[in-house]
């Protein structure tokens, strides 16, 4: 595993912003850790960065504590967030020019490569570039020295259409055999790239699995029926945002089966006409974990 | 990786150093457009403030150059970039060293080569400052730069720190009721404590990020005001420990000299009580030398029982709560005789003054030598004189008359005390001054740099020894200690009320030294009678 952490805990004064998170981070893959304001992204890769210190529980990252994440490990790390302090006076060319020999594998092409494809003004002091381009700036400072892990916290967030488009792909022309961590709200945006995903919620990691296997089993359901529709009582657990119009019950199941969920529908409504699953987008995914999320805590 | 941040933050901050270079360049300039004697003037007034702008902008770039590698917050880009964090506190160090220091260091060598220091002299006194501004003002700012992310957040946070250190200092001196021992006996201690304190909080911030731990090695200067406790009798103990104080030590006496047991004045004033002035015999003093009574601890037993314990620890010349502390002087007064004032509330004189009393006083003592001896003409504007450890450029104005204006501008530490003659024909008059924090204690920082002693002006003479208007000889001499030591006098069985009034302390003598004002070096004129100056009782 490229990110590993067991029962990882952090407490910012009274408030538990993570309670014991057991986050699996596959090598080779793309990881979206998704949750809503507050969840926990942020807290949880400044901890996997050794800019913050767990309270409990541990974290590894590329084999190494994340506590003793040292030059040796930076050097194979790349880290691009919303927000970062970057030397404002310097312009991003002389930016670069200062970065380069902290890394032993940085590739010339590669920078070149990358400040054409996000079309960089080099030339620009930093603290005079827009949100977009620092973040752009973020991406070449974070790709030209081939890292075999990429953490991205909230990296779309603030930028226009044109910018994403031209951030995402720079990301993908280098994915290959990188390990990526990705927090964002941009669920659209990321669908295409991320192979997991992660879902927390009030400092809980509630779902974490392949994207293909979250597609496989969470299905947007409508059930037609032969009379007026309404929820089965008791209503199935793995059922969520029940909703009966006219004749049709719709719901997302969240363990759905080609062979079995046929089954269990008819045996739970009487008078079944037709079934009809749909995937679900990952914006749709992401929003439908989220309201059961607040269902269970309200 | 050092160099390669070091230059970095030179690129950005390449402005602000050339700025903070050019106000230490301008107040250089403006002192030496001064001269090295100060004259009071406009232009002395503006390279006095210049150089507090040098040195608080120096102070400023070094934080600016913190905050441009932040340490605190969690969005420094540097803390996920393969630089170790050592590499990063040194580099911060060497910017203050080189990029801050460097010029101040040059600057104020020129200064000192120009004022007509040899190179060795400038370039030691250049350093030393160097070396006292970084350890005691730049390293402390960058620890503070360490902690926050702004410049306003660091201003609040040094401002926060000082008023702290403040309170818990004035608290200490309340506490310990010995006012001046914490001011007087422990600068090298707040010096070494804050070195310590900064170099271990910097290595727990960058190697560990561990905030809280490096906070509380900051407030570890409060560790010091239990020091501030510890009698002068234990320093005085522990310096024996380390220094003997030898053969002066031992031919020196110190006894009660009974003839001149005698009331002071105040007898009749309930609001201040009685004064009893007990005379000691200074002998044994060895010419060329001078005597300094720094602390006392006196206690009257009554049958057994402690009736009054006082302890007085020197105060030069800061009015009448104050023993006089003039250094005795044997070679001009000879065998010495000074007046020890013990006062009492009136209650407490009518109680005990009919009663046999055992007096015990407990004095620490240091014998000064004279380290250097110059004879100066009153020919030139000013020379230079050797004055044993060191040089000095003296300079007298408008030497004739009252007129006298000698000023002494150094490169080496100050004499702990000094003393000028001013013979006309052949009626001496004198001054000795001695450091206003001279003290037991043997941990004194005074490092090598140019700096200038406050003048002795013809006023400061004594106005029964004025001198005529025809110039004669100056003489200007240094001293350092030699021995320090303790003295214990017992004088047993004597009735305070046996005493009779003494007709010198007169209300004109308080007068007079109510009216010496705090001055940088403690004076005293020597003509030939201490004033015995009242002091309160400190416990009872």
């Amino acid at each position: 595993m490229t990110i590993e952490t067991r029962r990882l805990r952090k407490r910012f004064g009274s408030n538990d912003a993570l309670k014991g998170i057991d986050l699996t981070v596959p090598e080779g893959s793309a990881y979206a850790l998704i949750g809503t304001n507050g969840a926990g992204k942020t807290t949880t890769i400044r901890i996997l960065m050794n800019m913050l210190a767990a309270t409990g529980g541990s974290a590894a990252v590329l084999g190494v504590d994340s506590r003793r994440l040292g030059p040796d490990e930076f050097a194979r790390i790349g880290y691009v967030a919303d927000h970062q302090d970057l030397p404002g006076d310097l312009t991003a060319g002389r930016y670069i020019e200062y970065l380069r020999p902290f890394y032993s594998s940085w590739d010339r092409q590669l920078e070149t490569s990358l400040i054409r494809t996000l079309a960089l003004p080099v030339d620009s002091r930093i603290r005079t570039l827009s949100h977009g381009t620092r973040m752009k700036l973020s991406l070449v400072c974070a790709l030209s020295y081939h890292p075999r892990l990429l953490v991205l916290d909230e990296p779309l967030g603030g930028l226009d259409p044109l910018v994403r488009d031209e951030f995402l792909e720079g990301l993908i022309q280098q994915a290959g055999d990188l390990t990526i961590l990705i927090s964002s709200h941009e669920l659209a945006e990321i669908e295409g790239l991320v192979t997991h995903v992660g879902f927390l919620d009030a400092g809980r990691l509630l779902v974490q699995e392949s994207m293909s296997n979250l597609s496989a089993r969470l299905r947007e359901v409508r059930v037609t029926l032969d009379r007026e529709a309404a929820p089965p009582s008791p209503l199935p657990v793995d059922w969520l945002q029940v909703q009966a119009i006219g004749n049709v019950l719709s719901f997302i199941d969240t363990r759905f089966s080609e062979t079995e969920s046929h089954q269990r529908i008819a045996a739970s409504l009487a008078g079944v006409r037709g079934i009809d699953a749909r995937p679900m987008p990952f914006r749709t995914i992401f929003t439908a974990l989220a309201h059961a999320a607040r269902s269970e805590g309200a | 990786m050092i160099w390669h941040i070091f230059r970095k933050d030179c690129r950005v901050l390449y402005m602000a150093i050339a700025g903070a270079a050019l106000a230490h360049a301008i107040a250089a300039g403006t002192w030496i457009a001064v001269g090295p004697f100060e004259p009071r003037s406009t232009l002395s007034t503006a390279a006095n403030m210049l150089s507090a702008l040098g040195l608080t902008l120096a102070v400023v770039v070094s934080v600016m150059a913190v905050h441009e590698d932040l340490l605190s917050g969690a969005t420094s880009d540097w803390a996920v970039r393969p630089i170790r964090r050592r590499h990063m506190l040194w580099a911060k160090i060497v910017f203050a060293l080189t990029a801050i220091h460097g010029p101040v260091l040059l600057i104020d060598f020129v200064q000192a080569v120009t004022f007509g220091f040899p190179v060795a002299a400038a370039a030691g006194a250049a350093l030393t400052r160097g070396g006292v501004i970084f350890c005691t003002l730049t390293l402390p700012a960058i620890v503070f730069a360490a902690f926050s992310r702004t410049l306003v957040s660091w201003a609040a946070l040094t401002f926060a720190w000082l008023i702290g250190t403040i309170l818990v200092s004035t608290l200490a001196s309340r506490l310990t009721g010995v006012y001046g021992m914490w001011d007087s006996m422990l600068p090298t201690v707040h010096v070494a404590l804050l070195l310590v304190a900064c170099a271990v909080a910097l290595g727990l911030l960058y190697s560990r990020r561990a905030w809280s731990a490096a906070a509380v090695m900051l407030a570890s200067q409060a560790l010091t005001v239990p020091l501030a406790a510890i009698p002068w009798q234990t320093w005085l103990g522990i310096h024996g420990l380390v220094s003997q104080p030898g053969e002066i030590a031992r031919a020196l006496q110190v006894s009660f000299d009974p003839g001149r047991f005698r009331l002071g004045v105040d007898v009749q004033r309930p609001d201040i009580g009685t004064t009893v002035i007990l005379p000691l015999q200074i002998a044994g003093l060895p010419a060329d030398h001078l005597l300094l009574i720094e602390n006392t601890t006196l206690r009257l037993v009554d049958s057994g029982s402690v009736i009054l314990r006082t302890d007085n620890p020197s105060c030069y010349g800061s009015g009448p709560t104050c023993w006089d502390h003039s250094p005795v002087s044997a070679d001009i007064i000879g065998d010495a005789t000074i007046d020890y004032p013990i006062q009492l509330p009136t209650a407490v004189y009518a109680r005990i003054r009919d009663k046999p009393i055992q007096v015990e006083l407990q004095l620490s003592l240091t014998v000064l030598g004279r380290t250097s001896h110059n004879v100066i003409s009153n020919q030139k504007d000013y020379e230079r004189l050797d004055l044993g450890r060191g040089q000095c450029l003296v300079a007298r104005s408008a030497w004739g008359g009252r007129d006298v204006d000698l000023r002494c501008l150094r490169t080496t530490p100050p004499p702990a005390c000094r003393r000028v003659f001013i013979d006309d024909a052949g009626t001496p008059s004198v001054i000795v001054q001695c450091q206003p924090d001279y003290r037991t204690a043997w941990l004194r920082v005074f490092p090598d740099m140019l700096e200038r002693d406050p003048p002795i002006s013809g006023d400061s003479f004594p106005r029964s020894m004025e001198r005529s208007s025809t110039p004669g000889t100056l003489t200007l001499e240094t001293f350092a200690p030699d021995a320090r030591f303790a003295r214990n006098i017992i004088i047993p069985g004597i009735h305070l009320g046996e005493q009779t009034q003494d007709p010198q302390f007169d209300e004109a003598d308080r007068r007079d030294a109510e009216s010496i004002q705090q001055t940088p070096w403690s004076q005293a004129g020597s003509s030939g009678r201490r004033d015995a100056l009242a002091r309160p009782v400190t416990s009872l």
